[in-house]
C-alpha cells in the first residue's frame, strides 16, 4: 500500500486547514456577500466563488496573515465589484444604482419575505450603500477600523466617518431601527 | 438612549436578525463539490473565450479587406505622367484624372484621385 510522501502530507494538513477555516467562514461569507447584493441566490453564488479564489490563494501561499474573515471579505467584494462592472443583466450593483430595475428583472428572493431582510433593506434605504456596509462590518462581523477600511478602500478615518453618518442617519429613523 | 447605549442596542439588534437570516441558509456545501464545480469561473472564462475569439475574427477580417481593397499607396517619382495619367482633353489646366484602374480585387472604384499639372499649351 501507497503512503503519503512528506509533500503530500503538508498539502493534505494545509487542506484540512483550509476546510476549517471554510466551516467556519461560510454563513458569516454569505451573510456579508447577501448584504452587498441582497439577493440570497447571488449571494452564495459569490460567497463559493470567493472560497475557490481563497483556496488557489491558500495553496499557492499567499493566504491570509491573520484573521481569515477580512481577506475572505475582500475577495468576496472585489468579485462584486468585477460583476457590477461588467453590468451582467439582472446583477445589482454595489453603489446602488439601478438597484430597482435590476430587482425587477430577477426572479422574487424568498428571502426578502424573512422579517430580518426587511429589516436590513430598510436599514440600508435609510442610509447609503457604504454608510450600511461600514455598519454593518463593525456591528454585525465587529471589525475593527483598519479592517474595515482595507475591505472597503478607506482610510481609518472614512470608516470612522462612514459609521457616524450612518448611525446619525439611523437616529433619525426611529420606525426603522425599533422594528 | 446615550450614544454607547444606541451602538449596544444596534449590534444586539443586528446579531438576532442576522442570526433569524442564517436560519434562511443552506448548510455549507462539501468544500470538494464546491472546488470542483467551478460555475462561476467557468462562466467567466468562456465569456472572455468567447470575446477574445470574436476579436480576433473581427481583425483578420479586417486586415483582408484592408489588404485586397487598398489602393496604391504611391507613384514611382520618375514615371511619366503620360504612363500614369493619360490625358483626355488638351488645353486644361489643371486636369482632373482617374489615376488607375479599379483594383481587381475590389468590386468597388478605386477612390484615389490624382491631380496632374500639365504644361500650359502656348
Amino acid at each position: 500500500m501507497r503512503t503519503a510522501g512528506p509533500a503530500e502530507t503538508v498539502g493534505l494538513a494545509s487542506d484540512r486547514a483550509f476546510e476549517e477555516v471554510y466551516l467556519a467562514a461560510w454563513p458569516r461569507l454569505c451573510r456579508y456577500t447577501w448584504v452587498l447584493v441582497r439577493h440570497h441566490e447571488d449571494a452564495e453564488d459569490i460567497a463559493a466563488e470567493a472560497v475557490r479564489r481563497a483556496y488557489s490563494a491558500w495553496q499557492s501561499g499567499r493566504g491570509p496573515a491573520g484573521d481569515p474573515m477580512p481577506w475572505l471579505f475582500l475577495i468576496a467584494r472585489r468579485i462584486v465589484i468585477d460583476r457590477s462592472r461588467r453590468r451582467i443583466p439582472g446583477w445589482l450593483s454595489l453603489s446602488g444604482q439601478g438597484a430597482s430595475s435590476d430587482r425587477e428583472m430577477r426572479a422574487a428572493d424568498p428571502i426578502d419575505g424573512v422579517e430580518a431582510a426587511v429589516w436590513f433593506n430598510q436599514l440600508r434605504d435609510c442610509m447609503s450603500s457604504r454608510q450600511h456596509e461600514a455598519i454593518v462590518l463593525r456591528y454585525l462581523f465587529d471589525l475593527s477600523d483598519q479592517q474595515i477600511g482595507r475591505i472597503m478602500g478607506l482610510s481609518a478615518a472614512g470608516v470612522r466617518t462612514n459609521l457616524s453618518r450612518g448611525v446619525a442617519a439611523l437616529r433619525k429613523r426611529p420606525e426603522v431601527f425599533d422594528r | 438612549m446615550s450614544a454607547d447605549n444606541f451602538e449596544l442596542v444596534l449590534r444586539a439588534r443586528m446579531k438576532s436578525h442576522a442570526a433569524e437570516l442564517d436560519r434562511s441558509l443552506r448548510p455549507a456545501p462539501r468544500l470538494s463539490a464546491l472546488l470542483s464545480s467551478g460555475g462561476a469561473a467557468g462562466r467567466t472564462l468562456g465569456w472572455l473565450s468567447v470575446r477574445l475569439v470574436l476579436g480576433l475574427a473581427a481583425a483578420v477580417v479586417l486586415a483582408i479587406a484592408l489588404a485586397s481593397g487598398a489602393p496604391p499607396l504611391h507613384v514611382p517619382q520618375n514615371a511619366p505622367l503620360a504612363s500614369i495619367s493619360p490625358s483626355t482633353s488638351a488645353g486644361a489646366s489643371p486636369t482632373q484624372s482617374l489615376a488607375s484602374p479599379p483594383s481587381r480585387a475590389s468590386p468597388t472604384p478605386s477612390p484615389s484621385i490624382t491631380f496632374v499639372l500639365e504644361p500650359l499649351a502656348t
